[in-house]
Parts: structure tokens; sequence; C-alpha cells
């Protein structure tokens, strides 16, 4: 018998056997090592990605936040409306309000500077965890466009929404079509994309560190209600910007709007992936300024011809009937070709968008407005109260009176909201008895209450405004923001013109 | 496909595991296999050029045979005419075309007769100048029955066409990697190991320094009217480390890879930048290429062996050979002719039999200052530009240097990557079994080696988004 290493006469030990065994098999060898290696970095990198040390500069990364508020609210929620589509959207649409007007979960998952593929693909993640009834798709992102080739701006808008994404399967199976093969690691991984602010971002680099090290002693604020929404503009169109389109014209062409194959491809698919899901689709155009595009009918034409406006319901707030109200208040005050909608502009086409739904869509979503986790959901939350009334017990927001008459009109009910700042008295008055004056809208609600302010009481007149921007579905409001004022009893009030 | 890319990143695993799995076992099997996958890499890039690689293997692997077969001497001569005329007539056509149209219009606007002859947009076929050579070779050293002609198809077709070395090198002789697609392939853990280490060192060069020094040098080059001197000098001897760094890390990308599949490939750079005359210079740098010419060009022109005024024609003639075989254009016949200038002229004065460090270190400084100064022809797309290149070094400095490409900071690191490189060149160069005495070190340190590399690739490597167009610059020859 022959000895072995050990001086053992033919008894090999565990280790010798196995020594044995893998040095017979060096191809094994070789790749067992090498995908101890790999796995190594693989972890080191996944470690720094969830880190976020090489985040791009994140102080206003809505994407991820509105898709981790996604997951979060269909772990508990179902949505009932789901939105997509860029910029414009989420600018351009107001989902609480959109809720509430409804009484349904309305989300938008839009992200900047994205196209129709990206949504289509978030899209068919977003169906995964809900039974939305109701998909809507904004068309601006319906355009011209080449996921293989974005370059920096889109691409790195797109790399954001990719990397936002959680679902591992969908995530892998969008990837070809969204990036070239070049961007593929870059699209999963932020460390290699961006590892270069060694040299060149050494201060985002810094930023990133100390986020790091905030997050984790504080928590985070998880319980505060986010649907997609991101206000960026609250002032409207000057007159300067006027006069700048009078003497230089639209800075946008309808001519020279243009799609292509891959825009039609990926319109059919979120079509088919409506049908196969049993989902209903509507297409949304969100206006720009009347005289911020010219020959908006050629563009209309092309869009027209991409969705088959005969088959699918297309809301196009570009063009009257459905662009009436919008004025200059309403949009973003740039001459930048890409023009989104103020806060106020948002509202009139939420309202907009929710009495389409309600009276001409006939679908049949869920009214969870009496469902009492739907309630505390939205209570207090934008629209709100001027669809509902606030619960009996709230001492913040509640009502002063209701079925008031006064000398021309009656009122419905009117409620006191707390805000920061101060207090807003929402007054609501039956649509029906409002039709022909409403067609003025340069009316105004007086009210004569007795109230207490600092311990002395005192009966003064209060004018609540007609609110354009908030509509409910039988009821006309007006609004008006006062101090924090104890109203004791509305004794009197009129309507009046001025 | 090229090897700093994803699709290689997925392309090699496969491969390897798939040959060692089912193809390893049958010579046959898997030299069909080769020349599949080897399409295939050679496909990704385009397809059709697909048609010249064929027609070339085809045509050589008969000729070889005919010439072997065939006792007149006059036939024989035919036969290599004519392997010769389709080989270097397909390189002619795709590579030199336009270049021979316009220098012949531009003579003849110089004498007054303008000549109205279009050039043609034709797409040059990636390693063209390479699979072409190494064809030839074959045909050549059965000619000068040097070589028996293989009667195996697949072996011959798998040869001409073997993926690792197929668009850049090294450009192998028949005599040397012929019979290893004739024979088993046995693999050891040590082949593999070094094997996947040499793979690791080539990137590390391509992505770690060679892509970063070429920011700098792209930066300059692109942007010449705004340099000063001292930007001009940093970015003649970053393009010189460049290239270098460029193509020698393809070379080891190549042998590694090569070896992995059981396959040795040829040395192609041994530290040329130590080289202690031109002439050792020229046996430091791209050695496939130089000995190829040495051998086919040189050799049969007389070599040495002939009147000095005959030897200097030989020279400038092979040196001019190699800078048109690097381009169509006649900034590389003259970065040729300077080259074989520099050994006509100079290396006399290097040349000696004492051993002395402090020559040494000054023939070797002296020998890449003026290589470097010669990449400026290399690298400049047109002779205007290398003009203004070298008009620059007299510019004195405005403080513009980080202007290109790279900051403070990157350009600081560029530096000392460039040191730690030499100083690990000059330790190759004294110690011959540094690679033995890696070996020797224990678990620990040899580990700690490779992931420094990888570790170094993925954090400090030169790519990203908008940089990912860094081809190897061999690919364009």
């Amino acid at each position: 018998m022959k000895k072995n290493n050990n001086g053992n006469l033919g008894v090999k030990t565990k280790k010798e056997k196995r020594k044995t065994w893998l040095s017979r098999k060096p191809v094994l060898k070789i790749v067992i090592k090498s995908l101890i290696i790999i796995t190594g970095f693989f972890l080191i990198v996944r470690h720094i990605d969830a880190e976020g040390y090489f985040n791009p500069d994140e102080s206003n990364n809505h994407t991820k936040k509105k898709w981790n508020s996604y997951y979060d609210f269909t772990k508990k929620n179902n949505v009932d409306i789901i939105l997509v589509g860029n910029s414009h959207l989420y600018s351009g649409i107001n989902p609480k309000n959109l809720s509430n007007a409804l009484g349904c979960n309305a989300f938008i998952l839009a992200s900047p500077g994205t196209n129709i593929a990206d949504s289509y693909f978030g899209l068919k993640e977003a169906l995964k965890r809900t039974e939305a009834k109701l998909i809507i798709v904004e068309t601006y992102g319906i355009r011209d466009f080449d996921p293989y080739n974005l370059k920096q701006g889109p691409l790195s808008s797109q790399l954001k929404s990719f990397s936002a994404r959680k679902d591992f399967k969908t995530k892998i199976g969008s990837l070809p079509f969204l990036f070239s093969p070049e961007n593929y690691l870059y699209a999963w991984s932020n460390t290699l994309r961006n590892h270069d602010f060694i040299f060149n971002d050494t201060t985002q680099l810094s930023i990133n560190k100390k986020i790091i090290t905030e997050n984790k002693r504080k928590k985070r604020n998880k319980n505060k209600l986010y649907l997609g929404r991101f206000v960026r503009f609250q002032s409207g169109i000057t007159n300067e910007l006027i006069n700048k389109y009078d003497s230089l014209g639209a800075p946008v062409k309808g001519k020279e709007y243009k799609y292509n194959n891959m825009t039609e491809k990926y319109v059919n698919k979120i079509v088919n992936l409506c049908q196969k899901e049993g989902v209903e689709l509507i297409f949304l155009t969100l206006p720009m300024f009347e005289k911020h595009i010219s020959d908006y009918d050629e563009w209309e034409k092309k869009i027209a011809e991409i969705i088959g406006k005969d088959s699918y319901h297309w809301i196009n707030m570009q063009n009257p009937p459905g662009y009436n109200g919008f004025g200059s208040f309403a949009f973003e005050n740039t001459y930048e070709e890409n023009q989104h909608m103020t806060y106020n502009g948002s509202l009139i086409a939420t309202y907009k968008l929710a009495d389409y739904i309600r009276d001409s869509l006939h679908l049949n979503l869920p009214d969870r407005s009496k469902n009492r986790k739907w309630k505390n959901l939205f209570y207090a939350e934008e629209g709100y109260f001027e669809n509902y009334s606030p619960k009996e017990n709230d001492k913040d927001n509640f009502i002063i009176c209701t079925n008031k008459n006064l000398r021309n009109i009656q009122i419905k009910s009117l409620l006191v909201t707390k805000k920061k700042e101060a207090n807003r008295l929402i007054a609501k008055v039956e649509k029906k008895l409002l039709n022909k004056i409403t067609k003025n809208k340069k009316i105004k609600l007086r009210l004569i209450v007795k109230f207490e302010f600092e311990g002395i009481e005192k009966i003064a007149n209060i004018d609540l405004t007609y609110d354009k921007f908030h509509r409910s579905k039988n009821e006309i409001i007006f609004t008006s923001m006062i101090k924090p004022i104890v109203i004791k009893e509305v004794l009197d009030g009129m309507l009046y013109k001025f | 496909m090229i090897f700093n890319s994803i699709e290689f990143g997925i392309f090699f695993p496969l491969v390897f595991i798939l040959y060692y799995l089912f193809f390893n076992k049958k010579i046959k099997l898997r030299n069909i296999y080769f020349i599949v996958i080897s399409y295939f890499f050679y496909g990704w890039w385009d397809w059709r050029f697909l048609s010249l690689i064929i027609l070339s293997s085809f045509v050589d692997f008969i000729v070889g045979q005919k010439i072997f077969k065939e006792k007149n001497d006059k036939k024989r001569k035919y036969l290599l005419i004519f392997s010769i005329s389709l080989n270097i007539g397909l390189l002619g056509f795709f590579k030199y075309f336009n270049f021979f149209v316009d220098s012949l219009t531009d003579a003849f606007s110089l004498f007054g007769q303008p000549l109205n002859i279009s050039t043609l947009s034709i797409i040059l076929p990636v390693g063209i100048s390479f699979y072409t050579f190494q064809t030839l070779s074959y045909t050549l050293d059965i000619y000068y029955r040097r070589l028996k002609p293989t009667k195996n198809i697949f072996a011959f077709f798998a040869f001409v066409s073997f993926f690792p070395q197929l668009v850049a090198g090294p450009i192998e002789r028949a005599k040397d990697l012929l019979p290893q697609f004739l024979t088993k392939r046995p693999v050891n853990y040590e082949l593999l190991r070094s094997g996947l280490l040499l793979m690791a060192w080539g990137f590390f060069k391509k992505i770690v320094i060679a892509d970063r020094l070429a920011i700098f040098v792209d930066g300059a080059y692109g942007d010449i009217d705004s340099i000063d001197g001292i930007t001009a000098v940093f970015a003649i001897i970053f393009f010189a480390f460049q290239l270098y760094l460029d193509f020698s890390a393809y070379s080891d990308i190549a042998i590694g890879s090569s070896r992995m599949l059981g396959f040795k490939l040829s040395t192609n750079f041994r530290r040329p930048y130590l080289a202690k005359s031109f002439s050792d210079f020229w046996k430091r740098w791209h050695i496939s290429l130089s000995s190829w010419f040495k051998d086919y060009v040189y050799i049969p022109l007389g070599g040495n062996r002939v009147t000095k005024s005959k030897h200097v024609k030989n020279i400038l003639t092979v040196f001019i050979l190699s800078g048109l075989w690097h381009g169509a254009s006649w900034n590389f016949v003259i970065w040729g002719s300077v080259n074989g200038l520099f050994i006509l002229l100079l290396d006399y004065l290097l040349v000696s039999k004492k051993h002395n460090l402090i020559r040494r270190i000054f023939c070797s400084l002296f020998i890449s200052t003026l290589w470097s100064v010669s990449l400026v022809f290399f690298r400049s797309q047109d002779f205007n530009t290398t003009m203004s290149m070298f008009t620059k070094l007299g510019i004195e400095n405005q403080d513009v240097i980080y202007n290109f490409g790279l900051n403070s900071l990157e350009f600081m690191f560029s530096l000392q990557l460039l040191t730690g490189y030499i100083i690990f060149e000059i330790i190759q160069e004294k110690f011959a079994k540094i690679h033995d005495w890696f070996n020797s070190l224990n678990f620990l340190l040899r580990w700690t080696v490779y992931t420094s590399l990888i570790g170094g690739i993925i954090f400090f490597g030169s790519y990203g988004v908008g940089l990912n167009d860094n081809n190897f610059i061999y690919f364009q020859f």
C-alpha cells in the first residue's frame, strides 16, 4: 500500500479526498473560484447600491418616491385608476382630488422625461400588484423615440424609472427593450454607473454619505399619503410671456410632431395589455397654453392616427370644448417646448377628468367613499372636504350649519377646515340652484356671521368666492380663507354679482 | 464583438462552459465548435464580412495543398501569386482603394491635370489586416517548403478564424497555431488560472489606464487649437502609453482567453519602452507583426546580407509597408519611414556592449521619447493636425491642462497609475521569475491581487454612460 501525504497507509482524510477530486477537475475548480469572486463583488456592489453611495442627485427623485409609495399603498389597498405618462401628467393631474371626487383610489405612475415604452413596462409591473378598473395614458409621451439611443437627460430619466421599479421579472424582461446592451449594467446599479463620482463628483459623494448617515438615524415618515403628485409650478403665465408669444410665435409647432414605429408598437402593447387584463383604457391629453402651440390640429391628427380615436376614449383638453376653463393662470411661465400645468391648472384638469369618468365613461368604479378604511386614508387630504363632510368628533374640521336659507339662496352645508396658516371656510350650494347664475362666474357669497375672536364676540360679513378649481358631483363650492375665528351662527347672507 | 463589452462578458463564459461540457472530447467537433463561435463573434459586428474570411480561408486551404503537390516551380509561383493577389486584393480594395484614388487625384492636380475619379464609401472589415497576414503566412510557408499543408479543413478554418486573435492578433504562424487544432488540448488548473489572471490584467490595463488616458488624448487632439505646450507634451506621452496599454491589453486578453481554452498564442509585447535600441524596440513591440515583416519581406529582400545601400532600402521598405499596414494614409507612411530612419540613423549610437544602468535608462528614455513623438503622425488624422501638435509644443503654459476631460484629481491618478505601471515593468524586466514568485505566494496574498484587480476595474475603471465606445485602437487596422 502506498502512503498518503499524512503518512497513513491507504487511508485518505476527507479533506484529501476532496482535494484530489477537485484537482482532477481543473475546469470546475476555476469555475467555482471565479463564481466565489464574482459573487463577492456582486454582494459588495449590491450593498453599496442599497446604501446609495453612488446615487445621482436624489433631492428631487419623485420617481423613486412614487414607486416606493405605490408598493406600500398596494400592500393594503387596491388602486382603481392608474395614470401613466411623464412630467406633464404628474404636474397636470392631482390624484388626491381625483380619488376624492370619484370615491376611489387613483395613483399616478409617471416618470419625468420618459417615453411610452417606459410607461408600458411600468404599467405592466403596476398591474401585477392591483386590480385596476381604469388606465389613463397621457399622450405627451406618445412621440418619436428610440429607447436604444437615449442620451444624457432622457437616458438618466429612464434609468431612474427603471431603477425605481422593484419587480425583478418585469425588470429583466423590459431591459432589452428599454436600453442598449452597454447600459444594461448601469440600469441595475448606480455604483457601476456613477463610480466616477470618485473623481468627478466628490461633492455628490459627500452628500450621499451624509444622507446615508442621517437616514440611519431618523425614521422615515411612511404614513403620509403620496399618490404620485408632484407640484412644481404655482404661478401662471405673465404678460411678458404673452408678448413673447405674440412677437415670436408658438415655441411648439404641431406640424413638427412625429411618431415612429416604436411609438405605435408600445401604444398597441398598452392597448393589448389593458384588453388582456380587462381594464378600461382612456387616453388623456393635458393642455399647453393655447398660444404655446401652433397648428395643433396637425398634432391632434397624428395622435388620433396612433390611438385610433374611434376605438378608444380620448379626452383631449387641448382643444375646445375640453380646453374651456384653462386661462393663463393654468400654465407654467415658460417659453421652453415642454410646458407644464400649474397647481390651479391641474385642479381644473383633474375635475374635468373626474366629470368625464363619472358622467361619460359609465365605468363600474367601486364607490369607496362609504368605506371606513378609505375614509381614514383620504380624510382631510386635498379635495376631501370639497366632496365629503368632516367627521363628527373632529375639532379642527367641522360643519357650522346645514341647509341654511339665505336671502336668495340656500347653502347645503358650511364648514371650516383647519389649515396651517389660516382656516378655510367652505360653503356648498346645490348645483341645480345655481345653474343659471354660474354661467357668469363673477359671483360671490356673502355671509353675515356672529363669531368670537380673542374672547370677543362680533358680527361681520365674510365674502366667499366662487371656487372655479374645485367641483363636486352635485354642489358648487364657495370658499374663503379666514383667521382662526369661532363662528357661532350664520345670521344671513346672499349671492351677489360683482 | 469587442472584449470590453457586456456581450463578451456573456459570450466568453458561455463558450468556455459549453466547450468543456460538450466539445473538447473530439477534435473535429471542437474545431467545428470554434469555427461556429468564432464566426458568431465576428458576425456580431457585421455578418456580411464573414464571407471574406470564408473566401480567404477556402482559397488558401486549396492553394496551399496545390502548391505542396506541384513539382513545377513556375506553377507553384503562379499559385502563390494567385493567393497573394486575392488576399492583398481584398485588403487593398477594402483598406486602400480610397487612399490610392485620393493620392492619384492629388498627384494629377499637382501637375495641373485634374482627375475626376470618385471614391467609394467602403467599410473597412474589422481585423482584415490581421487574418489576411495570417492566411498569407500559411501559403508562403508552404511555398518556401517550411510547412506541410493540412488536409483537415475544419482545423484550417478554425486556425484562420480563432476568435481570441481574429480581429487584432497576435498574427499567428500556421506552424505554431495550426498543429494545436490537430491535437487534443489538455488543460490543467495552472493554465486556466494564469489565463484568467492574464485576461483580468488585460482588462485592468485597458479599462483603468488606457481608456482613462484616452479621455485626455482625445480631448487634446479634438481641440488642438486650445492646448498649450505642457498639454501637448502630456497628450503625446499619454498617447504613447495609451497605444501600448490598449494593444498589449488586447493581446493579453486574447492570449489569456486562448489559454483558458487550451491554446497557446505567441507573445506580442515584451516591455518595449525598456528597449535598449530601436531594433530592440521592434523585437518587443507588436512582435507578431514585426517578425512577419522580417520573415516574409525583409529576409526575402536580402535582409542585411546585401550591400549597405540595399540594406537601407530593405529597412525603409519594411517600415513603409508596416506604416501602410496600419492605415491608409500618408501619415502612416511618414510614421513608418520615421521609425525606419530611427533604426538606420540612431541605433549605432545606442548599441553598446557596456552594461551601465545610467546608459540603459538614457537609452530607454531616448527611444521612448522619439517613439512618442513619431506617434503624433500615427494619432493625427492628417498632416495638418500633426503639424499643429508640433507647433503647440512651443506654446507657453496657459493653465489649461485640466480642460481636456481629466480634472486635477483624475489627472494625478493617471500619472500615479503610469508610474506604478512603469515600476511594475521594470521589476518584470529585472526579475524574470516574478510569475513563479507570485504563484508561490500564499492564498491570501494571491487573492488580494485578484480582488484588487477586479475591484480596481469596477471602482476605478474608465467606463460609464457615454464612455462605452472605447474600441481597441488596433481594431481599425
